[in-house]
C-alpha cells in the first residue's frame, strides 16, 4: 500500500505548501512514484508553486463529485517523470469535499504510487479533517517561533487523537545566525516541547523564495542548503538512515563565515 | 393618471414602476382604472419587483390583493427591484437563466456586463456573451455560451462556446490567460511565457481545429 502522508502545521505561512512541493519533488527525484494532493480548496497554491497552474482542467472536486476519474485529473509534472499533482478547486469551498471522499479518493489512486502527499490547509477545521482522513503518517511543519510551535503542539495532539501515530517534525525557516546569538528558538528547544522525532531542519533561504516565485521547486537545483535539507527529508522518508548532518554543516558554514569576518577585521 | 403606474417587462417577469410622488390612494385608484381598461398583455405575468417607492407591509398586502384580483397578475415579490448591482445577484440570476434555457442549447442569449476586477475564485457563467470592463486575474474563470470580451487584462481562464459553439471567440486588450478554451478545445500558456505585459488587443478563435491568436 502506498504511504499516505499529510503535511500540516496548524499555523499558516510556515511553509506547508513549499515543503509539500519540495519533498514530493525530492522523492520523485529519488525514483519514487509520487502524487501530491492539494486539499486547500478555495485557496489552492500547490499548482502555482509547482508551476502547473495553466494545465489544470479537472480538480479534486470534479473527482469527488464524480465528474471525472481521479487518474484523469492528475497532472504530470513538467520536469519530473514520477511526480503528479491533484489540484484543489478554486471556485468551490471546503465543504464540497468530505473526509469520506478523501478516503475513497486515496483508495481509487490505488497501489501504483509509492507516496501520496497531502498538502493540508491552515487551521483545524473542515479542511484539516479532510486532509488527515486518509493519511497514515504525518509531517508537522513548524518554524522557530513560539506561536508556530504552539499550533504544532495542538496539531500533534489532534493527529494522535485521530490515530495517526507516525508523526515527524520539520523545523522550517531556521535562521542559523539568530539561533547562535540565542535570539531564536533552537531545534533542541522545539523538539523538547513537541516530543516528536525530527525528520529535517530547513534553513531560511532566499533560494526558496526565488524558485517558488518561478514555479519550480528549490530541489531542482541541489546547490542550495535548503534543497539539500529537503532531499535529506525525502531520503529519511524512504527509510534511509541519513544522519542529521545538514544542521551541523550549516553551523559550520556559518561559523566559518563568521570566523573569516572576524579574521579580516 | 397614466404615468402613476407603469408595468415594465424584463427577462424574468414584470416590474411595477410607481411614481415616487403618488400617494397610496392614487396607486389603488390607478390600478382600478387599469383594470377597467383591461389587463390584456400583462395578464398571468409574474411580478418580480417594484421600482420608485418603498411599500409598507400593510400596503404590500393590499396591493397584492388588488393586483392579483383585478389584473390577474401573479405577484412573486413586491420588494424593491435591483438590477444585479452586486456579484452574488449576478451568479444567482445566471443559475436561474441557465436552468430556464436548457432547451435551446447552443444559442447565446444576451450579454452579461461585469464592471469589476474578477479575482481568483470568481466564476462567471453566462448563457450569452460576457463583457468584462476590468481585469480577470489568475484563478478567475469565465464561461460563456457565446463570446468573451475583456476590456482589460485577461490572466485567468476563459471558456467561450461552452456548449460546443466553434464560432465563439475570446478577445482582450491584453491576452495573457492561464488557459483558453473554446468549445471543447483547450490551449494553455507556454511554460516560459514572458511575464512582461502584452498590451496589444488580441483575439483567440478556432481555426482548423486549433486555437489561434490574431491581432485585432
Amino acid at each position: 500500500m502506498s504511504d499516505v502522508i499529510v503535511i500540516t502545521s496548524g499555523k499558516g505561512g510556515v511553509g506547508k505548501t513549499t515543503s509539500t512541493a519540495n519533498i514530493g519533488s525530492a522523492l520523485a527525484k529519488l525514483g519514487k512514484k509520487v502524487v501530491v494532493i492539494d486539499s486547500d480548496i478555495g485557496l489552492r497554491n500547490l499548482d502555482v508553486v509547482l508551476g502547473l497552474e495553466n494545465r489544470i482542467v479537472f480538480d479534486i472536486v470534479d473527482v469527488t463529485t464524480g465528474n471525472c476519474e481521479v487518474k484523469k485529473a492528475l497532472i504530470k509534472d513538467r520536469r519530473l517523470e514520477n511526480l503528479y499533482l491533484l489540484p484543489a478547486a478554486q471556485t468551490k469551498d471546503k465543504e464540497s469535499v468530505s473526509p469520506d471522499d478523501m478516503i475513497q479518493l486515496v483508495k481509487d489512486l490505488g497501489n501504483e504510487f509509492d507516496f501520496i502527499l497531502i498538502d493540508c490547509p491552515a487551521g483545524i477545521e473542515h479542511g484539516f479533517k479532510n486532509a488527515i482522513a486518509a493519511a497514515n503518517r504525518a509531517i508537522v511543519i513548524t518554524t522557530p517561533e513560539v506561536s508556530a510551535v504552539r499550533d504544532a503542539d495542538r496539531i500533534i495532539g489532534l493527529l494522535e487523537a485521530n490515530e495517526i501515530d507516525d508523526i515527524k517534525l520539520v523545523v522550517n525557516m531556521i535562521k542559523m545566525n539568530m539561533v547562535q546569538r540565542g535570539d531564536m528558538l533552537s531545534i533542541d528547544d522545539i523538539t523538547d516541547i513537541l516530543a516528536v522525532s525530527l525528520i529535517g531542519a530547513v534553513p531560511d533561504d532566499e533560494a526558496v523564495v526565488i524558485s517558488t516565485n518561478r514555479g519550480e521547486p528549490v530541489v531542482k537545483n541541489e546547490d542550495s542548503l535548503s534543497a539539500k535539507a529537503f532531499i535529506n527529508i525525502a531520503r529519511r522518508l524512504t527509510g534511509e538512515d541519513v544522519p542529521l548532518l545538514d544542521i551541523s554543516i550549516k553551523e559550520n558554514i556559518v561559523e566559518r563565515v563568521l570566523k573569516i569576518f572576524k579574521l579580516s577585521k | 393618471m397614466n404615468n402613476l403606474l407603469n408595468f415594465k417587462g424584463v427577462k424574468n417577469g414584470l416590474i411595477l414602476q410607481i411614481n415616487e410622488k403618488a400617494s397610496f390612494e392614487d396607486i389603488k385608484l390607478a390600478i382600478k382604472v387599469k383594470a377597467e381598461k383591461g389587463s390584456g398583455l400583462i395578464k398571468n405575468s409574474d411580478l418580480i419587483g417594484v421600482l420608485g417607492t418603498k411599500l409598507s407591509y400593510k400596503e404590500k398586502a393590499i396591493l397584492e390583493e388588488l393586483l392579483s384580483k383585478l389584473l390577474k397578475i401573479n405577484v412573486l415579490s413586491l420588494e424593491i427591484f435591483s438590477y444585479n448591482d452586486n456579484k452574488n445577484n449576478i451568479e444567482t440570476e445566471t443559475e436561474k437563466t441557465v436552468k430556464d434555457n436548457n432547451n435551446d442549447k447552443c444559442k447565446p442569449n444576451g450579454i452579461k456586463f461585469i464592471e469589476t476586477t474578477l479575482r481568483s475564485g470568481n466564476e462567471i457563467i453566462s448563457d450569452g456573451h460576457i463583457v468584462v470592463l476590468g481585469d480577470v486575474n489568475p484563478g478567475a474563470i469565465l464561461k460563456a455560451k457565446g463570446n468573451i470580451l475583456v476590456m482589460g487584462k485577461l490572466r485567468g481562464i476563459a471558456h467561450a462556446g461552452i456548449d460546443g459553439n466553434d464560432e465563439a471567440f475570446i478577445a482582450a486588450n491584453s491576452l495573457m490567460p492561464n488557459q483558453i478554451r473554446i468549445s471543447d478545445i483547450i490551449s494553455r500558456a507556454p511554460d516560459n511565457a514572458d511575464t512582461v505585459d502584452r498590451i496589444t488587443p488580441e483575439k483567440a478563435l478556432i481555426s482548423d481545429g486549433r486555437i489561434i491568436i490574431e491581432r485585432l
